[in-house]
């Protein structure tokens, strides 16, 4: 326990506008890719920011404990996402070299090839990075507009993006696992706010159950849907 | 005390349940005899008898401490823990025959707990966690369909509402003179309970849900999640007086509530299938519900519970009749289920408030108090109920062109429908047994 509240106090080191790009990023990697992997990895990336945040605020036990959610959360989703049912509906629209016929890539010349095999961003990506400009301007507006008690003012910052972009990945989504992002991200915006007026252990121990559950409702939802 | 127990036992017959679950009569069976007796005992145990619990003396309705949270048993959450456990028991009955999913038992025990949990537990923003976790536990009972996802959304953001609120009003009894804070308050909890109630225009869920899912567990959402809703909202306003008080919230209630009932209403009129038919009726009840509530008067209360009790009826008749029609139709069999399209068409016309069902003894009632000052309003009423039927007159020229059924024998699925159908219209005429007790 020691060790893990040594690290803690390591990286509440960041806590301030390392932390801040660090979460602009990991919501730019939530928001704007497709593959299910680079999402997963981008959630994860924000439940640590989120929890170096957390650390101007809380208890370092408590942000300990809000990691752990995430770790879970995170591990269940990216489980969930690799089912078998669930990833052949997604083979295909992701941003990478799937979908090409082997004879095609055969006859063509090696740097064609290993172009192909790069990254590609899906068709919406613009309106998804649009969006993500535009949540960034309206949590920064809404911050020095209506600023919100008992944070800091860049943890209120952080706040307001939290909720935006969870509000636009959710009412963007198509898919339950879509939706499930976005509300998570947006209970993550609430429960850094929130976690400063109610500095109560039950309380975060509820707000983590309920990210939990939420994550097992989207989970089943969408391998109901896959059939 | 005794609300403890209640919270106890329902959540701990999650886990007979759910070892149950591959016999899934004998789970079902179980969630019932458990919903009942615990629902009984809410009903009839006087809360001031003592009874002794390892070598300790307790009162029924002892407030205790639980985790420095206090759990209490006032008489609205006696009524309330009461309608939850009796309306739960009803559904496991129901779903014994209608239901095929092996998880409708434990889930549904335990959202119970979860949910009476959170009408007994103070302060009130546990409830509202509470109540969150069990309205996310109840979408592990649907399909997967559209409705479902948004259900949750609309769960979800309605949770930060209550709670900062919750913190505006601490705030409020440090600085009383800051009376900004109060109306930021009451516009978060309104702004909270319209998306859990699916007023306009947060109402999209309400048909989407039952136009796909199973019809089951969607009652289960509309009656006993949403009754919980209904019940905190009326703790809100007991605990909170300013609350109702305020000079905007009639005005705003009326609005909300006609808005409700006009556009399920018109709604109702399409052809969108019988679960959607399900939600318009739910919204032009809610709408009902929530003018009535707007009225703030005694007789609008007891208005109000009387409401609930006949809407929960007309939900649970209808969605049964649903599930009937789903089974054959989803069996091998081609036949179609007489019962089932009656049970349908009697819940359906309950929730319309069309005389002679139970619906139309609350909303006669509702009538009379509208007619007297708002004539207008109580005909947009009137014609909002329409819609509804006109729906239903539009669906069952499809339903009965399956032709006549072939004779069989009467299952037991056919007694509960006919004695639920029966009950809507026998109710209705002989309301005294469900109102003026």
């Amino acid at each position: 326990m020691g060790t893990f509240l040594g690290w803690m106090e390591r990286i509440s080191a960041l806590a301030g506008p390392p932390a801040m790009a660090g979460l602009i990023l990991a919501l730019g990697l939530v928001l704007v890719a497709r593959r299910w992997l680079f999402r997963v990895v981008g959630m994860a990336a924000v439940y640590f920011f989120v929890g170096v945040l957390h650390t101007q605020i809380i208890r370092p036990e408590v942000v300990l404990v809000k990691l752990l959610v995430g770790a879970v959360v995170c591990l269940a989703l990216g489980a969930t996402g690799q089912a078998p049912a669930i990833g052949s509906g997604r083979r295909g629209e992701g941003n990478g070299a799937g979908g090409e016929g082997a004879a095609e890539a055969a006859t063509s010349s090696r740097w064609r090839t290993l172009l192909r095999r790069l990254p590609r961003w899906s068709d919406d990506a613009p309106l998804r990075a649009l969006a993500l400009g535009a949540a960034l301007l309206a949590a920064y507006a809404g911050s020095l507009r209506f600023s919100l008690p008992q944070v800091p003012s860049l943890v209120g910052l952080a706040c307001y993006l939290l909720g935006m972009v969870g509000l636009f990945l959710a009412g963007m989504a198509e898919e339950p696992l879509e939706v499930g992002l976005g509300l998570l991200v947006f209970l993550n915006g609430f429960d850094l706010f929130f976690g400063a007026l109610e500095p109560s252990l039950v309380v975060a121990g509820l707000l983590g159950l309920v990210q939990f559950l939420i994550t097992l409702a989207v989970a089943y939802l969408a391998l109901a849907r896959a059939g | 005390m005794l609300a403890l127990i209640g919270v106890g036992v329902s959540l701990l017959a999650v886990i007979p349940a759910y070892l149950l679950r591959r016999w899934r009569g004998v789970a079902l069976l179980l969630g019932a005899i458990v919903s009942a007796a615990l629902g009984l005992g809410f009903a009839l145990i006087p809360m001031d008898r003592t009874f002794l619990l390892w070598g300790r003396e307790f009162t029924a309705g002892q407030a205790v401490t639980v985790f420095g949270r206090s759990i209490l048993l006032d008489p609205l959450s006696q009524t309330a823990l009461t309608f939850l456990f009796l309306i739960g028991a009803a559904l496991f009955l129901l779903a014994w025959p209608l239901e095929s999913g092996e998880l409708y038992a434990p889930i549904g025990l335990g959202v119970l707990g979860l949910l009476v949990a959170a009408l007994v537990v103070r302060p009130l923003v546990y409830a509202m966690l509470l109540l969150e976790l069990a309205a996310t536990l109840s979408v592990l009972l649907l399909r997967g369909e559209v409705g479902g996802a948004r259900y949750l959304t609309f769960c979800v953001l309605a949770l930060p509402g209550p709670l900062v609120a919750h913190w505006l009003l601490d705030m409020y009894a440090l600085t009383p003179d800051q009376t900004g804070l109060l109306s930021t308050a009451s516009l978060l909890i309104g702004l909270s309970f319209a998306l859990m109630l699916g007023l306009v225009p947060f109402h999209s869920w309400v048909p989407a849900l039952a136009r796909a899912e199973s019809p089951l567990a969607v009652a289960l959402i509309y009656s006993a999640v949403g009754g919980t809703v209904w019940f905190l909202l009326l703790d809100y306003l007991q605990t909170y007086l300013w609350l109702g008080q305020s000079p905007y919230w009639s005005s705003a209630l009326t609005l909300l509530g006609v808005g409700t009932a006009v556009v399920g209403g018109l709604l109702g009129t399409t052809r969108r299938g019988w679960g959607a038919l399900l939600g318009y009726g739910v919204m032009v009840d809610t709408g009902m519900l929530v003018l009535v509530l707007g009225r703030g008067e005694a007789v609008g209360l007891e208005l109000e519970r009387a409401m609930m009790l006949t809407r929960t009826w007309g939900v649970l008749t209808m969605a049964a009749g649903l599930a009937a029609l789903g089974v054959r139709r989803g069996s091998a069999e081609p036949e179609w289920s007489p019962w089932g399209a009656v049970a349908a068409a009697a819940g359906l016309l309950s929730l319309a408030g069309f005389p002679p069902t139970v619906g139309f003894v609350s909303r006669w009632g509702l009538y009379r108090l509208l007619f007297q000052d708002h004539p207008l309003t109580a005909l947009a009423l009137l014609l909002a109920s329409a819609g509804p039927v006109v729906g239903l007159l539009r669906m069952l020229p499809t339903a009965l062109q399956s032709g006549v059924p072939p004779r069989r024998a009467l299952a037991l699925t056919d007694l509960w429908l006919a004695l639920a159908s029966l009950g809507a219209v026998g109710l209705g005429l002989f309301p005294q047994f469900l109102i003026y007790r």
